[in-house]
C-alpha cells in the first residue's frame, strides 16, 4: 500500500474548519471548567462538612468515570432532568453539550488543581491577613489567591492540555469538531493513515506548544521549590 | 506616637476564665489577665503550656469555647462583634514574619491601610515610608521579602502591623527563628515601640528583654497561669517551684556574655501550633 | 414518536440493564484484561523510553524526545484511528482488534511513563551516584544497583495514577469496536431506549471499580511523598 496525501491535503480547509470547533469547544470548556473548578475547589475546603462532602462527591464520582460516559450521561440525562423540572422539553445543540460537558469533566480535575494550590499557601498567611483586619474575602482574594496561583498556573496548563486533547471524545456527541471532520472525509476517501496522521499534525500545532509550556512550567516550579 | 492617646493605667485586655481543647487536649484551662495601657507583659512558659493560643484567643484567630475577652473596647467573644473592625486595633507579630511574599515591603506595609481603612493611596504610602524607616528600613521598600535577611523581614512585619495604628501589639516568639545575631536589631525596634508607650503582650524567652522592657511577667504552665508578677520578682524571687525550675533551665542555656538568646523551645511556637 | 412527548411522563425502567448484566460482566472482563496488558507490555517500554531519553548518544534521546513528546501532545483517540484503522489493515493480516487496542494503548501509556521513570530518575540526588561510584561500581551497577530502586520507589505513585488513567481510557477503544464495558453498555442502550439507566449503571460500575483505586493511590502519595 503506497501513502497518498494528495486527496487529504486537497481537503484542508474542511479539516481547519474542525480545528475551529475543536478550539471553541475547548474554550467554552476551559471557561466552565476553571468556573466549575473553583467553586467545587471552594467547597471542598469550606468549613461546614456536608459542603466538603459534596464537592468531594462531585470530584471524585467524575474522576471515576471515562469522559465518554460522561459526554453521553450529559446529553441524554440533561433534557430529561430539565423537562421534570420545568415541564418544557429542550434541544441542547451538540456544541453546547460538548463545552458543557467537557467543562465539567475538566472542572473535577481543575478542582484539585486549584484546591492543592489553596492549600499548599501557608497558614500563616491567612492569619496575618486577619490580624490586620481584613475579612475572609479579602484574605482570600489579596493574599491566598495571587500567591495560589503561582502553584496553579503549571499544573493547570497541564489540565488545559489535557482537555483539548479530551476534546477529540466531543465527537462521539456530534460535536462539529476536527475528529469529526476527520471521520466523515475518512469515509469519503478511506484513506485513514493519512487522514489521522494530518489530523494529528494540526492538533499538534495547538497542543505542542502548549506541552512545551506546560513541562516548562513544571520545571521552573519543581526547582523553584 | 499613634494610638497612645488615652490613660495610661486603663485596662485595654481584659481576659476572664478562658478555655480552650482540641480534641482531647485541654490547652487552655481558666486563663483569667488584665492588661493596663501601656503595659509590656512577657508571657512565659514551656512548649506547649498554651501561649500561643492565649495570644490568638486574644485576636479571636482562634475561639475560645468558654471565657470572656475584651481588648480595647471590642468584647472579642461577643457573637455581634464585627471581628474584623476590632482586629484592626490588634496587630500580631508571629514568629514566621508571615509577609506577603508576593507584595513589596512597601506593599506589605500599604496593604492594611489601603484594603482595610480605605485610605488613600498616597497617604498609605507615606505613612508605610515613615514606619519603615522607624524600623530601620527605608532603604528596603522595593525589596520583595525573600531578598531580606530574618531580622529585617521581623522588622518590616512589626511595621506591617503599626501600619493599622493598632492599639495593642502581641508578638508569638517574635525572634525564635532568626539566627542568634539578628535578635538584636528586631528586640532593639521591640524596646522603642515599648518605650514610646505601646501596650505589649510578648510571647518570649529572651530573658535579657523581659528583663530590660517587661513590667510584668506572666508564667504558663499545662494551660494555666501558674504565677505572674512583675518582672523583677518571678526572675528573682519566683513563688512557684515550676516558674524557677523552667527558669532555671532557660538560665542554663545563658550564653558567655550574659546575653539570653537561646529558646527552649527549639524556635517551635508551643499549643499555637496545633491550629 | 416525539421526543418531548415520551420525555414529559418519563418514567425510569432499570429492566433492560439489568437483563443486559451478563453483557456488561462479560464487557467488564474484556475492560480489565486491556488494562492489565496494557500496563504489562507499556512498563518495560516507558522504562526503555525513559533510559533512551537520557542516553548520551544524541539520535537516541532526540528520537525518544520526539517520540514521547508525540504520543503526549497528540489525542489518545487518534492515536487509536491510526492504528485501529490504518496500520492494523494495512498489515494485511487479520489481527485481532483486542491486540490492536492494547497496541494503541501501549504505544500511548509507553510514552507517560517513559515521562514519569526519566522525572524520577533525574531526581534522585546526584549523590547517590556519586557514593555508588566511589565504592567502586561501574556507572551500569550505580543505575541499576542505587539509582533506579529508588528512582521506581519514587515512581510508584504517578504510576498507579497513570493505571488508573489508563482503566478508563479502554472506554475509547469502543468506538473502534472493541467490546469492552461501555461498548456492551452502549448497545444495551441502543436496543431499550434507555440511555440514562443504562448509562448511569455502566457509570456506576467504572466508580466502584475506579474509585477504591484512586484512594489507594492518594494513600501512595501521603506514603511515597517526596519532600521538595
Amino acid at each position: 500500500m503506497k501513502l497518498d496525501f494528495g486527496p487529504v491535503l486537497d481537503n484542508l480547509p474542511f479539516l481547519v474548519a474542525g480545528l475551529q470547533g475543536t478550539l471553541t469547544v475547548s474554550a467554552g470548556a476551559i471557561i466552565v471548567g476553571a468556573t466549575v473548578g473553583l467553586g467545587i475547589a471552594l467547597l471542598r475546603i469550606s468549613p461546614s462538612r456536608p459542603l466538603r462532602f459534596l464537592g468531594g462527591l462531585y470530584v471524585d464520582f467524575i474522576r471515576s468515570v471515562p469522559l465518554l460516559i460522561i459526554l453521553v450521561l450529559f446529553v441524554y440525562a440533561v433534557p430529561i432532568v430539565i423537562e421534570t423540572m420545568t415541564g418544557h422539553s429542550i434541544r441542547i445543540d451538540a456544541l453546547l453539550a460538548g463545552m458543557l460537558g467537557l467543562g465539567l469533566y475538566a472542572a473535577a480535575f481543575l478542582a484539585e488543581v486549584f484546591r492543592s494550590g489553596i492549600l499548599a499557601v501557608p497558614s500563616g498567611q491567612r492569619e496575618a491577613g486577619l490580624s490586620t483586619g481584613m475579612t475572609n474575602r479579602q484574605v482570600f482574594l489579596r493574599v491566598v489567591l495571587p500567591q495560589a496561583a503561582r502553584k496553579i498556573i503549571p499544573p493547570a496548563t497541564s489540565s488545559i492540555l489535557t482537555l483539548v486533547k479530551d476534546s477529540a471524545v466531543t465527537f462521539a456527541i456530534a460535536v462539529p469538531e476536527l475528529m469529526a471532520k476527520a471521520g466523515s472525509l475518512n469515509n469519503g476517501l478511506q484513506r485513514p493513515i493519512e487522514v489521522f496522521i494530518v489530523v494529528a499534525v494540526i492538533y499538534l500545532a495547538v497542543t505542542y506548544p502548549l506541552l512545551l509550556i506546560s513541562d516548562r512550567l513544571q520545571r521552573s516550579a519543581a526547582a523553584g521549590s | 506616637m499613634m494610638a497612645l492617646e488615652g490613660t495610661r493605667g486603663e485596662p485595654i485586655v481584659v481576659v476572664e476564665g478562658l478555655h480552650k481543647s482540641y480534641g482531647n487536649l485541654h490547652v487552655l484551662k481558666g486563663v483569667s489577665m488584665t492588661v493596663v495601657r501601656g503595659e509590656v507583659v512577657v508571657l512565659i512558659g514551656p512548649s506547649g503550656s498554651g501561649k500561643s493560643t492565649f495570644l490568638r484567643c486574644l485576636n479571636r484567630l482562634i475561639d475560645p469555647e468558654k471565657g470572656r475577652i475584651v481588648v480595647a473596647g471590642h468584647e472579642m467573644t461577643n457573637a455581634r462583634t464585627d471581628l474584623p473592625k476590632a482586629r484592626r486595633q490588634i496587630g500580631l507579630v508571629s514568629q514566621h514574619f508571615n509577609l506577603y511574599p508576593h507584595m513589596t515591603v512597601l506593599q506589605n506595609v500599604m496593604e492594611g491601610p489601603v484594603t482595610v481603612l480605605k485610605l488613600p493611596r498616597d497617604e498609605a504610602r507615606q505613612r508605610a515610608h515613615e514606619l519603615l524607616s522607624r524600623v530601620g528600613l527605608d532603604d528596603k521598600v522595593a525589596s520583595y521579602p525573600r531578598q531580606l535577611s530574618g531580622g529585617q523581614q521581623q522588622r518590616v512585619a512589626i511595621a506591617r502591623a503599626l501600619a493599622m495604628d493598632p492599639a495593642v501589639m502581641l508578638f508569638d516568639e517574635p525572634t525564635s527563628a532568626l539566627d542568634p545575631e539578628l535578635t538584636g536589631e528586631v528586640l532593639d525596634v521591640m524596646k522603642k515601640l515599648a518605650d514610646d508607650g505601646m501596650t505589649m503582650l510578648v510571647v518570649s524567652h529572651e530573658m535579657h528583654f523581659a528583663s530590660r522592657v517587661a513590667d510584668r511577667v506572666a508564667m504558663f504552665d499545662d494551660g494555666i497561669i501558674v504565677e505572674e508578677g512583675p518582672t523583677e520578682q518571678i526572675f528573682s524571687r519566683a513563688k512557684e517551684e515550676r516558674t524557677r525550675r523552667f527558669l532555671s533551665q532557660l538560665l542554663s542555656w545563658e550564653t558567655e556574655d550574659g546575653a539570653l538568646t537561646s529558646n527552649p523551645d527549639d524556635g517551635r511556637a508551643g499549643a499555637g501550633s496545633i491550629n | 414518536m416525539n421526543p418531548g412527548a415520551m420525555l414529559a411522563t418519563y418514567q425510569f425502567d432499570f429492566g433492560p440493564v439489568i437483563d443486559g448484566f451478563p453483557k456488561l460482566m462479560a464487557g467488564l472482563v474484556v475492560t480489565v484484561a486491556l488494562a492489565v496488558s496494557t500496563m504489562a507490555v507499556s512498563t518495560p517500554f516507558g522504562l526503555a523510553f525513559a533510559f533512551a531519553r537520557l542516553s548520551r548518544i544524541r539520535l537516541v534521546s532526540f528520537a525518544a524526545h520526539a517520540y514521547v513528546d508525540l504520543f503526549r501532545a497528540t489525542p489518545l483517540l487518534i492515536q487509536i484511528f491510526v492504528i485501529a484503522f490504518g496500520i492494523g489493515p494495512a498489515l494485511g493480516i487479520k489481527v485481532d482488534l483486542f491486540v490492536l487496542g492494547v497496541a494503541a494503548l501501549s504505544l500511548n501509556v509507553a510514552a507517560f511513563l517513559a515521562e514519569i521513570f526519566r522525572g524520577a530518575i533525574q531526581s534522585i540526588e546526584r549523590g547517590q551516584r556519586e557514593a555508588a561510584i566511589s565504592t567502586g561500581m561501574t556507572e551500569r551497577q550505580a543505575m541499576l544497583r542505587v539509582v533506579l530502586p529508588q528512582a521506581l520507589r519514587r515512581s510508584i505513585p504517578l504510576v498507579a495514577a497513570m493505571w488508573v488513567s489508563l482503566f478508563k481510557d479502554t472506554a475509547l477503544l469502543a468506538l473502534v469496536g472493541v467490546s469492552e464495558l461501555y461498548l456492551q453498555g452502549y448497545l444495551i442502550m441502543l436496543d431499550s431506549f434507555r440511555q440514562v439507566e443504562t448509562m448511569s449503571v455502566v457509570a456506576l460500575i467504572y466508580f466502584v471499580l475506579t474509585y477504591p483505586q484512586s484512594l489507594l493511590i492518594e494513600r501512595l502519595f501521603q506514603r511515597y511523598r517526596v519532600r521538595d
